[in-house]
């Protein structure tokens, strides 16, 4: 008599169990690798909403937090803030005028935009991190000048003699004759090019906008068509993420200001530490490559492990820097430990002029998004808001 | 007495100048134009916060107080343009209203001698030759309120 195969049979049968096991086995791959969007809030459309309670806050603390931020001392001036926890949007105000879909002005918040869309355009292969710079501004080809590369460039080495911020007076800074002189606001990144040198590339960190400025530069003469590039970082990045409110200034060239001149709103630019936090990819699609993520928050650049060789400049390997992204490690040479104590370790900021800024905590899948009008002096403590956020999570 | 005071002086004088020595071995304020960084920064922040953040000129004060302290300004809101003039420079920011995506942009900003311009109007003959026409254009017209004080 021959044997009846059921259904039943075929499930129980070794080859089909081990096939099913495969199956399993890649499609939980995939999940993980965050290649099939299951389960995951994808604000393209809007960001989802969950209540703070629901989220796993601590209303009574969290009042804390919004005593502290929303002051109104005169101490510094919150214009737009929004908290993301596990992609839901749990918290949002708004002050001075400003709504939900009301644009800020995003000052250094540029740069780490910048870094994103610099790393869309490797991830596309449309630039490599190898790239000698010259090979796109032949003014660049001199001494020092012609070994800096695209990664010098996104790591803040290149070695330029720049001034970001003046031990002197912030109006001697170069970060204002950088845009603010007639001799280079036409093309602001062909006048970086042309800054004199002063270090090997790669042996000093010097946190700078000159270097998003000619990273954008870089990238359009990469695209080298003015109509694509200019639509670029929409395509790429903005409408793929639902961004609609955005402004990203050029000069007088056509090149896009990638060291300050963006404005957004605090939920858009929110979608920018989302695509972060799920490692480049968005509803699927891989936007930056993982490795790209890794290079620009997690990696410290190579720089800033060699002891500091100048004196007095601010900002110079004290705060851990990746790809325009402040991180918040410990360097060997640093005994005051980290940045940002109240915040661990992982914590990766975009920090801009007048109190604008965006933490990431990925084991707390948090975002915060600040934007503010601060003065140049009464600044929103950082430290303190993380301090107080953190607290009102504490179970 | 007299000479302690001026051997005093005088040391002080060079401590002083030692100390301001090694700041500047460090760093040397770099090649750039003071009156010409402040009239550029205010016409372009300015017009920003006006037309891409849409804020209140009010609001747009305080946010520009470090440039505004120096440079004068004025907005064409009609045309989306802010001006503004400090030191013997003057720079315009215009909105890009066709693509608005892109914002404000510096496209004006150069060396605004005024003396030089009025000198230079005094000189030139064919300035003469338009100031008489109208001077005669007006005192010809019983209608100018102007000519009337003419005659």
């Amino acid at each position: 008599m021959t044997p009846r195969y059921t259904l039943r049979h075929m499930l129980y049968s070794d080859a089909m169990r081990g096939i099913l096991f495969i199956i399993t086995f890649i499609v939980n791959q995939l999940v993980y690798a965050q290649l099939l969007p299951v389960n995951k809030p994808w604000p393209t459309k809007g960001w989802q909403t969950k209540d703070l309670k629901a989220a796993g806050f601590n209303t009574e603390k969290f009042n804390k937090f919004l005593d502290y931020v929303w002051e109104d001392e005169g101490n510094f001036k919150s214009d737009q803030i929004v908290i993301i926890k596990d992609g839901y949007l749990v918290y949002e105000g708004y002050s001075n005028g400003y709504h939900k879909d009301k644009k800020h002005m995003l000052w250094s918040l540029t740069k780490s935009m910048t870094s994103i869309i610099m790393g869309t355009a490797l991830q596309k292969g449309i630039i490599d991190k190898n790239d000698p710079a010259h090979k796109y501004f032949p003014t660049l080809n001199r001494d020092k000048a012609e070994d800096i590369k695209l990664h010098h460039v996104l790591n803040m080495s290149s070695g330029f003699d720049f001034y970001e911020e003046h031990p002197i007076h912030d109006i001697f800074s170069d970060s204002v004759s950088v845009y603010y002189s007639r001799h280079s606001y036409k093309n602001v990144a062909l006048g970086v090019s042309k800054l004199p040198m002063k270090h090997n590339p790669g042996t000093q960190f010097k946190y700078g906008t000159h270097e998003p400025m000619l990273a954008m530069g870089i990238l359009k003469k990469a695209i080298n068509n003015q109509e694509v590039y200019d639509s670029y970082p929409w395509d790429a990045l903005f409408n793929k993420l639902g961004m609609k409110n955005v402004t990203f200034e050029q000069d007088l060239s056509g090149t896009f200001m990638g060291g300050a001149y963006a404005h957004s709103t605090a939920r858009d630019y929110a979608k920018l530490g989302y695509l972060l936090l799920n490692k480049g990819k968005w509803e699927g699609e891989e936007i930056l490559t993982e490795e790209y993520v890794d290079f620009a928050i997690k990696k410290v650049a190579p720089a800033l492990y060699i002891p500091k060789t100048e004196k007095k400049q601010q900002r110079l390997n004290v705060e851990t820097y990746g790809a325009y992204f402040w991180l918040n490690g410990v360097l060997p040479m640093n005994e005051n430990g980290r940045p940002y104590p109240a915040a661990p370790e992982e914590l990766v900021q975009a920090m801009g002029f007048r109190g604008q800024t965006m933490g990431l905590i990925p084991s707390k899948n948090l975002i915060i998004v600040r934007l503010g009008s601060d003065g140049v002096y009464k600044k929103i403590k950082r430290n303190k808001m993380y301090e107080l956020l953190l607290a009102s999570m504490e179970e | 007495m007299k000479k302690l005071i001026i051997i005093l002086s005088l040391l002080t004088v060079s401590v002083l100048a030692k100390d301001k020595k090694d700041d500047s071995e460090i760093v040397q304020p770099r090649k750039y134009n003071f009156s010409e960084s402040a009239a550029l920064a205010l016409a372009k922040e300015m017009c920003s916060c006006l037309y891409v953040s849409e804020q209140s000129e009010k609001y747009c004060r305080t946010v520009t107080k470090e440039s505004r302290i120096f440079a004068r300004y004025k907005v064409k809101k009609s045309k989306k343009q802010v001006h503004t003039t400090w030191g013997g420079y003057r720079a315009q920011a215009d909105f890009n209203i066709e693509k608005p995506q892109f914002g404000c942009k510096l496209v004006k900003a150069e060396r605004f001698d005024r003396l030089k311009k009025v000198w230079h109007d005094i000189a030139d003959e064919k300035y003469w030759d338009a100031y008489l026409r109208d001077y005669l254009r007006r005192a010809n017209n019983p209608r100018d309120r102007r000519s009337r004080r003419l005659r």
